[in-house]
């Protein structure tokens, strides 16, 4: 049943990320065509416009990549359509895995499209010469792909645990009776500062337990190696957060849904 | 037993909506869950279809509890409409024919056709009450063992209700059980096997309708007007 509902999932969100994508696109495609020009005045004017507009689409992806996964996850399964969707001869937990696998796949996808169209958009002859040099130096016995792998694997983890933060928010918002967005906004925030403090707190527990690596920080004796010890512990910490996030999203779906 | 409700209670907040509801239907009868507005019909409904979570008491459909086996034999028609309006006819008779075992495509597009819908349509360009009766044809077109139809005539003229009660009548399975909420008791009278009479949460009586009617001398119609006379 995962495949199905995954199916469905992906179709529904690539709706209404699909034009995103061709905005994307488009943005790049008229930015490397007015770069074929020696454009003066208004073209020019009309150009640099469009690359900052660019630019914002692009630092913004990931936002509205998020926002539409849980636009559609708060339709799909606490509005309206909740009432097909919970009728289905399928699994809660199957219901939010694809939830979940779709955000991921949507995240990924979205990565794929930001560099894309930022090769459309910007490409000059021998830009990526150097690069396979430069990912295959190594620094304190880490190569540099490596390391940006690790970089995005983390990203990946946090970016979900966020939205994992939003799902049980809305799950535990829309199993009240009333001001079901209220409690919804209500829940996120008091997760949001929770997980701060707690990452204070792993802070400071880590200062405490190896002090080491704020005395190599101000030592400049900074190694890779103790920056990626210290994110691989934040990295386990947040994944085990987006756990418990989605553990507390299916309990309320699987035992406190109120459509009412 | 095909549905056997027992001591469900049900409130949101303060407001106790369902009170320690007890009723079981057998299989193969036509039943009118009958009460006024707001009396708990459509949320004893939406518990049997695990929509919403009970505070206390079980409901049992054909001996299992409510879940994924529940809802294979359970065709459910909310009071509301719950499809996706920007897909076409086609994309939503996939969606069912993928998930449920017991629907019967080619049914559902015969029956569209008899409604002049084509399979390219798209649900936003249709009126509500075209939507509607592309919901009830989903419904319909399930060979399920229990059809359970909240308000299905609810806010609609007298010739649409004739062609819905028409629809299920003619396509219901045989030996399946339908629960039908509503309060345009005069439609359905002729074809009800069992009555729930439901005020305030609780049954007020559960009993055959044929029973009902030679026991008070007066039609359901007329004991529902005496029982909720306000």
């Amino acid at each position: 049943m995962l495949g199905k509902v995954l199916k469905y999932d992906f179709k529904a969100v690539i709706k209404y990320l699909g034009p995103l994508y061709l905005v994307f696109i488009g943005f790049a495609i008229i930015i490397r065509f007015l770069s074929l020009f020696d454009v003066k005045g208004i073209i020019q004017i009309i150009n640099a416009l469009l690359i900052v507009g660019f630019v914002l689409l692009v630092a913004f992806s990931f936002v509205l990549t998020g926002i539409f996964c849980v636009k559609y996850y708060l339709e799909n399964l606490f509005k309206d359509e909740g009432y097909l969707t919970h009728t289905l001869p399928v699994k809660k937990g199957t219901l939010l895995l694809s939830k979940v696998l779709t955000d991921l796949i949507f995240v990924l996808i979205t990565f794929a499209i930001v560099v894309i169209s930022v090769i459309v958009a910007f490409y000059q002859g021998g830009m990526f010469k150097e690069l396979p040099a430069f990912l295959g130096q190594t620094f304190d016995g880490i190569k540099v792909y490596q390391f940006f792998l690790f970089i995005g694997f983390y990203g990946i983890i946090a970016y979900l645990t966020t939205i994992l933060m939003v799902y049980a928010a809305i799950a535990i918002g829309f199993s009240k009776s009333t001001n079901k967005v209220f409690h919804s906004v209500k829940w996120a925030l008091v997760f949001y500062f929770a997980m701060e403090f707690l990452y204070l707190g792993m802070l400071i527990l880590l200062v405490v337990i190896r002090p080491a690596f704020v005395v190599h920080l101000e030592s400049n004796m900074f190694m890779l190696t103790d920056l990626l010890n210290f994110l691989m512990i934040f990295m386990i910490f947040t994944a085990c957060l987006g756990g418990i996030f989605y553990f507390t999203s299916y309990k309320f779906i699987e035992k406190k849904l109120n459509l009412e | 037993m095909l549905l056997e409700c027992k001591g469900v209670c049900k409130s949101y907040g303060k407001k106790e909506v369902l009170k320690d509801i007890n009723f079981h239907l057998p299989k193969g009868k036509i039943v009118g869950l009958l009460g006024k507005n707001g009396s708990g019909k459509t949320t004893l409904i939406k518990a049997i279809n695990g929509l919403i979570t009970l505070d206390e008491g079980s409901i049992l459909v054909d001996g299992k509890e409510v879940g994924v086996e529940s809802k294979k034999i359970i065709s459910y028609l909310p009071e509301r409409t719950y499809l996706n309006i920007h897909k076409r006819v086609s994309d939503i008779i996939e969606y069912f024919n993928d998930f449920y075992e017991d629907f019967d495509k080619d049914k559902a597009y015969k029956l569209l056709e008899q409604l002049n819908i084509k399979a390219d349509d798209k649900l936003s360009v249709m009126s509500k009450g075209m939507r509607e009766k592309v919901q009830l044809v989903l419904v319909m077109s399930r060979k399920a063992e229990l059809y359970i139809l909240d308000e299905p005539m609810g806010g609609v003229d007298p010739a649409t209700r004739d062609y819905i009660l028409d629809t299920i009548l003619n396509n219901y399975g045989k030996g399946a059980t339908i629960l039908m909420s509503t309060h345009l008791i005069s439609d359905i009278e002729r074809v009800l096997d069992e009555v729930i009479f439901i005020d305030d949460g609780k049954i007020t009586r559960c009993e055959n309708a044929d029973k009902l009617r030679k026991k008070t001398g007066k039609s359901i119609d007329e004991v529902f007007r005496e029982d909720f006379k306000c």
